[in-house]
Order: C-alpha cells, then sequence, then structure tokens
C-alpha cells in the first residue's frame, strides 16, 4: 500500500520535516501490512458498530440550565483573547493555497 | 505494619473507627512518595496541600459524627488525564504542560464525596498512547519490581504508584488495556468497567467509544470498594447507563462452584511465553478444583480483534486530537496565518507516537480510504461483538493471560511500530465489545528470552464478563486472588523495601 504521507500530513494539519514524513510513511507502511489482513474478512450484510452503546440508549441532555464553566474562565485558558474574543493569526496573511 | 502498607478497605475501617486519622495516613503516604518516587517517577504532580485540606475535612466529619463516605481517609492518585479543577492536567503532553483545568471530572467529584484524598497526578504515554508510560513526554516511569523494566501503559504512573506503596489506590483509564495491562506487569489489580459504567466527563478523550474509567488496587475488594465510589449514572456523559452502583465489595465471597469459564483459543495464539502459559495454566486448574467448570471455546473474530482496534482508536484520536489547535487552550506556536499555526503548534506539541496514530487515523478516515479501512473495521467490530454474545450465552466469563509476556525492559523496541502494539492483544477486544474485564495477579514468570536469570515477575490472568455483570466478574477475582495470596503478600513486601535502595530515574531526552 503506497501512502501519500504529505496529503495526509495537510489533512491531519500536521507540520512535518522531509526526515520525519520519510520514516512516518515507513512506519505507516509497516502498520498497513499488518491491517490488510482485515480485507480478507466477509463482512457483506454486516452493519457497523460505531459505538459501545446501542444508539436507542443515548440520549441528549434536558434543556436545563446548570452551573458551567464561565466566558472568562475559558478564555483564561486561551493563548491570546480580548474583547471576550479569540485572537487567531489572520487569514490575509496566508497568501494563497 | 507502617501505614501505607494498608489497603483502602483497612484504611477506611480504621479512620471511621478513630483508630488512625485521614491526616497520618495521608502522611505516611507523602512521605513514601518522597521516598521512592525518585526512583520510580510514577508522579508528574503532587497536590500536598490540597491533599491536606481534603484529609483534615474527613477527619473533621468524623469527629463532628457525619458519614464521612466509604473512602473516608483513602489516598488515591489519578492519571494525568483527568481533569481537576484548577490543578494541572498534562496528558504527558507538552501540548498541555501550562494547562490548567476548569472543571474536575464526575468520577473524581464521586471519589471525593466519599472521602477519598487525592494526592497527586500520575504520569502515562502521551494522551494515553501507549504500553510502556515511555511514551510520557516528561519522564518514563519504572517498574517497582524492576526499575530497568516498564510497569506497562498508558496508565502506568498509577500502576507503579499502587504496587510501590505510594497510593492504596489509584485511578486511570483504558481505551485498548491502559489499566490491565500495567495492573498485570506490576501485580496488582485492575479493571476496565463495562462501557457506560461509569462516567466519561472529565477524561481527557483518546478513543470515546472505547475509552473507561476504572479502578487500581492492591487486591479485589478494594478495586471492588472503589468502583463502587465512582459507578452510576451522569446526565453529563451521553453514553452514561442509568444503573446504579452496586455495593460489589459485600458480595465478593459468593462460591464460585459451577460457574462456566471459558477460554478463547484465538487468545492463546498470540505468542504467549512460557512463563506466562504456565502460571495462566496452573490458575485454571486450581479453578477447576473450586469447581468452576472450565472448557475451551472460540471465538474466530477474536483474530482480527488488534488490527480492528488499531484501525477505530487512531480514527477516534485523529478526530477528538484535532481540537488542539493553538486557539482556545494548551501550546500555540503563532505563524505568519491560521493554517500555519494549526500545523506548528500540532508538530512541536505531539510527540512521535500520538503524531503516527493521528496520521495512521486521518489516512484510514479519508475519503478514499474509508470503507476499505474505517467502515471494514466498524463491520468486524460487530462480528466481534457478537461473538461475545453467542460466547455468554454458554459461559459467564472468559479467561486469558491479560498480557503474552511479563514486564519488557524500558527502550526495549523494535522498528516495527505493530510489535509493539502486540502487548495489547488480549486487552483490546473488551473494549471493542464494551465489556467488563479485570486483571488480577495470578503468580510470576520468568521473561522469555534472558536467560535463567532466577528473575521473576508477576503476570496477570483476565476475567472478561457480560456486559454490566462487574458482579460475576469480580467475584471470580476475589477468588483467583486467593490462590497465590501468600506468596504474593510476601514478594511484593520485599520488593517494596528494596525499592528504597533503587537509583533515581532521569528525565526523558
Amino acid at each position: 500500500m503506497k501512502i501519500d504521507v504529505r496529503h495526509v500530513a495537510d489533512l491531519a494539519k500536521l507540520k512535518l520535516t522531509e526526515d520525519e514524513l520519510v520514516a512516518m510513511e515507513k512506519d505507516l507502511e509497516m502498520i498497513l501490512a499488518h491491517i490488510e489482513r482485515l480485507a480478507g474478512v466477509q463482512v457483506e450484510g454486516v452493519e457497523p458498530t460505531f459505538g459501545s452503546r446501542e444508539p436507542e440508549a443515548l440520549r441528549l441532555q434536558g434543556d436545563d440550565p446548570r452551573p458551567g464553566c464561565s466566558r472568562a474562565s475559558m478564555l483564561e485558558l486561551a493563548p491570546s483573547s480580548k474583547d471576550g474574543y479569540y485572537v487567531v493569526p489572520a487569514r490575509e496573511s496566508e497568501g494563497r493555497e | 505494619m507502617e501505614l501505607w502498607e494498608l489497603g483502602a478497605w483497612d484504611i477506611t475501617k480504621k479512620v471511621k473507627a478513630k483508630e488512625i486519622s485521614a491526616q497520618e495516613v495521608l502522611e505516611a503516604h507523602l512521605s513514601r512518595i518522597s521516598e521512592v518516587d525518585p526512583a520510580v517517577c510514577a508522579f508528574l504532580s503532587v497536590l500536598e496541600a490540597e491533599a491536606r485540606i481534603a484529609a483534615s475535612r474527613v477527619d473533621a466529619k468524623i469527629a463532628k459524627g457525619e458519614d464521612p463516605g466509604i473512602l473516608a481517609g483513602v489516598p488515591c492518585a489519578v492519571k494525568d488525564n483527568l481533569n481537576i479543577k484548577g490543578t494541572a492536567c498534562t496528558c504527558g503532553s507538552k501540548m498541555l504542560e501550562n494547562y490548567i483545568s476548569p472543571y474536575t471530572a464526575t468520577a473524581i467529584a464521586r471519589m471525593s464525596e466519599q472521602g477519598a484524598i487525592i494526592t497527586g497526578k500520575t504520569n502515562l504515554d502521551e494522551f494515553a498512547m501507549g504500553s510502556s508510560t515511555e511514551r510520557s513526554a516528561f519522564v518514563a516511569t519504572r517498574n517497582p519490581w524492576d526499575v530497568d523494566r516498564v510497569p506497562g501503559g498508558s496508565s502506568g504512573g498509577s500502576a507503579a504508584a499502587v504496587a510501590a506503596g505510594m497510593s492504596a489506590v489509584a485511578l486511570g483509564s483504558d481505551t485498548g488495556g491502559s489499566i490491565r495491562q500495567p495492573a498485570a506487569f506490576t501485580g496488582i489489580v485492575g479493571m476496565k468497567p463495562t462501557y457506560g459504567r461509569v462516567s466519561r466527563y472529565g477524561l481527557v478523550a483518546f478513543a470515546s467509544s472505547l475509552d473507561q474509567i476504572g479502578p487500581f488496587a492492591r487486591d479485589v475488594r478494594d478495586a471492588a470498594l472503589f468502583m463502587e465510589a465512582i459507578a452510576g449514572f451522569d446526565p453529563a456523559d451521553s453514553t452514561s447507563a442509568e444503573r446504579p452502583a452496586v455495593p460489589w465489595s459485600k458480595r465478593l465471597d459468593r462460591p464460585v462452584k459451577g460457574l462456566r469459564a471459558g477460554v478463547p483459543k484465538e487468545l492463546l495464539g498470540f505468542g504467549v511465553s512460557e512463563g506466562v502459559k504456565s502460571a495462566f495454566e496452573n490458575v485454571l486448574s486450581q479453578m477447576a478444583d473450586l469447581g468452576v467448570i472450565i472448557e475451551e471455546t472460540s471465538l474466530p473474530s477474536l483474530a482480527y480483534a488488534l488490527d480492528v482496534y488499531y484501525v477505530i482508536a487512531p480514527a477516534e484520536a485523529s478526530s477528538n486530537l484535532a481540537r488542539f489547535d493553538g486557539v482556545r487552550y494548551g501550546l500555540s506556536k503563532r505563524g505568519k496565518g491560521y493554517l500555519d499555526m494549526y500545523r506548528e503548534t500540532r508538530a512541536e506539541g505531539f510527540g512521535p507516537e500520538v503524531r503516527r496514530r493521528i496520521m495512521l487515523g486521518t489516512f484510514v478516515l479519508s475519503a478514499d480510504q474509508y470503507d476499505a479501512y474505517y467502515l471494514r473495521a466498524a463491520k468486524i467490530r460487530t462480528l466481534i461483538r457478537r461473538d461475545f454474545e453467542r460466547a455468554f450465552q454458554t459461559y459467564d466469563v472468559l479467561l486469558s493471560p491479560t498480557t503474552p509476556t511479563v514486564a519488557f525492559k524500558l527502550g526495549d523496541e523494535s522498528g516495527d511500530p505493530m510489535t509493539r502494539y502486540l502487548a495489547d492483544v488480549m486487552t483490546v477486544s473488551a473494549n471493542l465489545a464494551g465489556i467488563p474485564a479485570l486483571s488480577v495477579p495470578c503468580g510470576f514468570a520468568e521473561p522469555a528470552g534472558e536467560g535463567t536469570s532466577g528473575r521473576e515477575l508477576p503476570c496477570g490472568l483476565q476475567i472478561m464478563g457480560k456486559p454490566f455483570d462487574e458482579e460475576t466478574v469480580l467475584t471470580v477475582g476475589y477468588a483467583v486472588e486467593s490462590f497465590a495470596r501468600e506468596e504474593m503478600e510476601e514478594k511484593s513486601a520485599l520488593m517494596r523495601r528494596n525499592l528504597i535502595l533503587a537509583k533515581e530515574c532521569e528525565p526523558v531526552d
């Protein structure tokens, strides 16, 4: 299995050096070589399991207010904030993607 | 006997009877931590001031005649991926090195209400991804039985703290074996409850459909008592089950005669070492003597469990860890634009194993690969669940060794990541099926391939049960631990005494 690690790193928003990309490609190929075995399992007509509880057992919380974290305590954790908002670098400075 | 040698059951009994105070118990444990943790490196932070306040509160309650709770005065260490308001929660990662939790996990709040004293936060493989606790960004925790070996992982700090007598009990999380495998490697008890039994609110997510919080203890009764404190419905976790905790610790001496136990032959096909196999077979024969009906059985899909796990867990991890973007909390590297901020923050904040799993997860979820990998693995997960359902129509519990080998040496890694992942081969299927599973000490074995050093290390028996049938799992565990109790107590006491002589460990490069 050939993997386009550069593309995957881009999707994962991970900046990897050329050396790291080479090592990562090798690692992923070794892992996928084991996982390839799954291709031989007969799964026709089998429904997938995405969670560990039956979907009908899950429920949403009631729309009842209860104490939680304050806006101020959340913003205190932020690397940068101003006037009650998070501050991030501007899109304009990104150049063309 | 020193106060730090007492288990949770005895501590609460003595504290409630005013034979000893919670403060005395705490001080004994804090001294023990400063004495041996330099050699074990189980703790990332020790919460001395907070613990002293909590212990004095327990003593005050008792003085006033109020109920101090079922864990009154019990020192408890907590894996550093569980949030405690106002304290650090690093997840063993540079990404969260300076993060302070703004809220408290439900399991933590519940054990505190029951009088447990939180003594500190323990080391883990970064974001709970690993089986050795060497993948912490800060330090590699050592196995108290041999400080040149790993304690297992990812909850290795919690396991080592309990094994070394630095904490009576500890809290861990188990996504693919991260409680059971270190419990086996350090000769203690570790339990992964049924998915939904213990609220995950406040646990930093790794793979949300697999993660469960659970206890470490030096015996089954202490683990059961701890479970009573943390289990139960929580509206803050949408996957929490509406089932109350059970007084498990009082129901352990039910006879096991006539119970049916299956041994899935697929789990013994994964390179189980001779020593571990012989300890396992020895326990089986002693269980048979007690009247447990033991049969070999087959769950064919278990042969694929590890592969399924290494598709599903990284997929969920890559999605969960997308939140670390340098905007809201944690590390932030500001580049020239916001895409650079994401990429640089994540490259600098995540270590090699976390990056590898994010990449693997991103790959199996990508549009071209989703059907071939993620969807296919999710379907095979259904087959695994069905195999368990079928087996539990015949058997009350399923048994296997917890790990194929005893604890391996620090830095003992091959080039193929999948070889390392084999440490989880016995344990991942319980997470995929969402069932409860317990590891109890079941004897000692020599490490394979190291000649006849005469050095013996502990190994564990894994007991898996029906969903929400922790009671039977714990009952069987309670019977099993009695087989080797004397040998275990004698060797553990010697190990703990010798730890004082061990050399200090060094931080990770």
